[in-house]
């Protein structure tokens, strides 16, 4: 239990440092004074002749990550000002570790949320749908089949050329198939929607796909990406399963008497998920969001380590730990940005662990 | 009646159980005597279960307990030298049985490792027990996993599990909760037999008074931990020592002494016409069902489980549809509350009572407050801010009922709303509903025929997805030729020693 808080705790300091670090190491002094006027220059870029000024408050360590020290390459750690020591440029390792972390807290929980927020919406509405199914008569089924098929098709020979291209014909079949919906009449054979299998169907594609070799064809097909994207691309391969895990577990709920009752008294399908469904699942949620979290920056830093990830001018753990390995003698360089990474991980596994037991 | 000055089987010297310094048992000494049928009876949580268990040296590790003299058989009882001839059936037999392997084999297993009796006549032995505790068909249940097999059944195969390795002392746990009245009358008669023919002691722990008063020769009273009343069952119910033993006899007289209701019926509000549902494995669950119900009328539907009468319930509230059959009706199904048997679990378990209220009143756009329906249930306001699972069943099964009267219904349908809770619970529910309901129709849906009977105007009896018989209360007790209608009035139990006042 003790362990449990103490994690949460080091996971909130890893935040901290992700959001303030310009603050804690940066080279641009945070306030100055030059002719009797006061300057921030952490917060705007306005070039000002720093030597001009009377006086100055700089940061905590005097050094960004991508500062140039010419003066101490290669310093060992507590032997000089940079406290972690540099690197072969002279860029200080304590400053690049902030940096790192700003990096991997944003690719690591932006792209969990983005991910977590998608398996939800749909997670939560195809279970909805699995137990209480939409009924229509088998020939719709079919004409809806159909027109999918036909939009599909219209979009590719259309070669995506607009936005009108695509919704006109959309638009159109929506009103045939409502029509339809409304004619035929309700004495017809009827089955279930079958939006379940088509689900699954999707998800078990999407699983098949090993994520860090997708990650390496997204590499060759963009050349290179920024942070956004690679978010984007995690977000992207991490939601089939956190949806699955989300559909499993509102079924389980949703069979409960309580829904039935809810749905007695007349609420609403978006009622009952948000109302009674969604609340029960954040415990379980929050482990399989833990260790979602924990993987996607793994998989970050060993982008980063084999030279594909964020941009080369961005500095990481990854990136760091590159750095050693050329250097074996620099051994403050795998250590220090080796720790952060480890003890990151560690928390949140702890945190999500811990949940498992309770 | 048997000997009941025989020597003493097990005998408990003040018996202490502390749960984190709170008394749960405070000076409790109690003795079985070779040959008797001792019933230890009370409230649900007076700690009738763990008075039992601690004194054979099973109680949970969190309590302390502490005893002057606990022996069995004149040896005294330790953790690791637990006496072999006693058995004890606990309170939920599907739950004690494991699902996976077949019924036969599981008392086999047990026969094995307790006997000297050798594998191959085992089974021979096991069919023996099946015949002894009358289970009907010992084959079909050998073979069976304990999932196909009914309530009463697995009840009977725990006690030929319990009998295997002939034990002194047999201690039941509530035997009789879980079944239904017509299987718990026969379980009933097969303790009777036992008891006469193999002389076994037996130690029943229930809250059920009636079921007791027919096989019971002693009966322990125990309330909140302590002792109030240790006597012999014909003086237990007719001059109970304490004060509280006397205000439940009292209370349970009161109720055998109530007339039938014998109003005059009002305007037909809902009739439905050869009513069918099937699934979709061709399995029917009621056919060709005629009902009516009358504006302010309380129906009482009564059957066995499995006869199909909670899927009707169902069908008239619009939760499922009718496969087959006519409706007529002038309230719309919204205005026909479905009011579920397990209130914990038809309560959503995040939410308070407050809030669960006002989903309803909110959805069906009433001004009222939560507290309103509260006080109709006769609830205090502070239950509003508590949670379900903190409530007792009584209180859950009441704010189930406070649901059902918001959501502004005409007709309530009750299914097995007093499933599971004590006696006095059940009848101080219906007495509640009975006041509180007198504006609506109410069908109730029940097991028991006592319970609706000074309850409900009129009575179908439902079997195997027919209604058998309709008629007035009063007329189907008296006047019914049925056999099946006998048979469920029959169990329904009459306490003896009622009878002659």
């Amino acid at each position: 239990m003790r362990g449990r808080k103490i994690a949460i705790w080091v996971i909130i300091g890893y935040l901290a440092i992700a959001l303030f670090h310009p603050f804690i190491a940066n080279d641009k002094p945070i306030v100055c004074k030059i002719n009797e006027r006061l300057y921030y220059p952490i917060f705007d870029d306005q070039p000002i002749d720093l030597s001009a000024s009377e006086w100055k408050v700089m940061a905590l360590i005097p050094y960004s990550a991508s500062t140039i020290d010419t003066k101490a390459s290669f310093q060992p750690p507590f032997k000089s000002n940079h406290i972690l020591g540099t690197d072969i440029l002279g860029r200080d390792t304590l400053a690049g570790i902030f940096k790192g972390t700003e990096i991997a807290v944003k690719i690591g929980f932006i792209s969990v949320f983005l991910a977590t927020f998608l398996a939800l919406i749909i997670g939560l509405s195809v279970s909805y749908l699995k137990r209480f199914p939409i009924r229509l008569s088998r020939i719709q089924f079919v004409i809806i089949i159909l027109s999918f098929l036909f939009l599909v098709y219209y979009s590719w020979i259309s070669m995506f050329k607009g936005f009108l291209f695509f919704m006109v014909p959309l638009l159109g079949l929506l009103m045939v198939n409502g029509i339809l919906a409304w004619l035929i009449p309700h004495k017809w054979k009827t089955m279930n929607l079958p939006i379940d299998v088509f689900y699954l169907r999707l998800v078990e594609a999407m699983k098949a796909i090993p994520g860090l070799i997708f990650v390496l064809m997204c590499v060759s097909l963009f050349n290179e990406f920024s942070v956004s994207g690679l978010t984007l691309i995690l977000a992207f391969l991490m939601w089939p399963s956190i949806s699955r895990f989300i559909r499993a577990e509102s079924m389980k709920i949703l069979v409960q008497d309580y829904i039935t009752a809810a749905r007695a008294y007349g609420a609403s399908g978006f009622r009952i998920l948000l109302r009674h469904v969604l609340p029960k699942l954040f415990t379980s949620l929050s482990v399989i969001i833990a260790f979602s979290i924990s993987s996607a920056i793994i998989i970050e830093s060993t982008l980063s380590f084999i030279g594909l990830g964020v941009p080369i001018e961005q500095v990481s753990w990854g990136s760091l730990l590159k750095e050693a390995q050329r250097n074996i003698s620099a051994w403050w360089l795998a250590v220090f940005p080796g720790l952060a990474l480890f003890i990151l991980i560690l928390c949140l596994n702890i945190v999500g662990e811990k949940k498992v037991v309770d | 009646m048997q000997d009941l000055e025989g020597r003493k089987v097990l005998e408990i010297g003040s018996l202490k159980i502390d749960f984190k310094n709170k008394k749960v048992i405070n000076n409790l000494s109690f003795d079985v005597v070779q040959g008797e049928t001792l019933a230890i009876i009370g409230k649900t949580g007076s700690g009738k279960t763990l008075t039992v268990l601690a004194s054979l040296g099973l109680a949970p590790k969190k309590a302390t307990v502490s005893v002057t003299k606990s022996s069995y058989q004149n040896n005294s009882i330790t953790h690791s030298l637990f006496p072999n001839d006693i058995a004890i059936v606990f309170q939920n037999a599907g739950m004690a049985l494991n699902p996976t392997i077949k019924c036969g084999r599981q008392v086999e297993r047990v026969i094995l490792r307790n006997t000297t009796v050798n594998k191959k006549s085992s089974r021979v032995k096991t069919m023996a027990l099946f015949d002894k505790v009358k289970l009907s068909d010992p084959n079909r249940i050998y073979n069976s996993y304990p999932h196909e097999v009914s309530g009463g059944e697995l009840q009977r195969v725990m006690i030929a599990m319990a009998l295997s390795c002939e034990p002194k002392l047999l201690i039941l746990d509530e035997p009789t909760a879980s079944l239904d009245k017509l299987i718990q009358s026969q379980f009933v008669k097969l303790l009777q037999e036992l008891k006469l023919n193999e002389g076994i002691t037996i130690l029943i722990i229930s809250h059920d008074l009636i079921m007791v008063s027919e096989i019971a020769d002693r009966i322990i009273h125990i309330d909140r931990g302590e002792k109030l009343a240790d006597q012999k069952t014909m003086f237990f119910f007719q001059e109970p020592e304490h004060p509280i033993s006397r205000k439940l006899i009292d209370h349970l007289r009161s109720w055998h002494l109530q007339r039938f209701k014998s109003d005059t019926l009002d305007a037909i509000i809902y009739e439905l016409n050869k009513g069918s549902k099937s699934f979709p494995n061709g399995n029917k669950a009621f056919d060709a069902v005629d009902l009516v119900l009358h504006r302010k009328e309380k129906l009482g539907i009564v059957g066995e489980s499995g006869s199909g009468k909670s899927t009707l319930g169902r069908c008239i509230a619009g939760i499922s549809a009718f496969t087959a059959g006519k409706e007529w009706t002038d309230i719309p199904k919204s205005e026909i509350a479905y009011i579920f048997q397990d209130a914990y679990n038809a309560m959503d378990p995040d939410l308070t009572v407050d809030d669960i209220l006002n989903e309803v009143l909110r959805l069906r756009n009433s001004d009222k407050e939560p507290l309103d329906y509260l006080k109709m249930v006769k609830l205090d306001a502070a239950i509003g801010q508590r949670k379900i699972q903190q409530l007792s069943g009584g209180q859950r099964q009441r704010v189930n009922l406070a649901r059902g009267l918001a959501q502004q219904p005409k007709v309530l349908i009750c299914d097995e709303v007093t499933a599971g809770l004590d006696l006095q619970v059940q009848y101080d529910l219906i007495k509640l509903m009975d006041l509180a309901l007198h504006q609506f129709s109410v069908i109730f849906i029940s097991h028991d025929i006592s319970l609706v009977k000074f309850f409900c105007h009129r009575i179908a009896i439902m079997k195997e997805g027919n209604i058998v018989e309709v008629g007035k209360t009063e007329e189907i007790f008296t006047k019914s030729r049925n056999d099946y209608t006998i048979d469920l009035i029959n169990s329904a139990g009459n306490v003896k020693y009622f009878l002659n006042m």
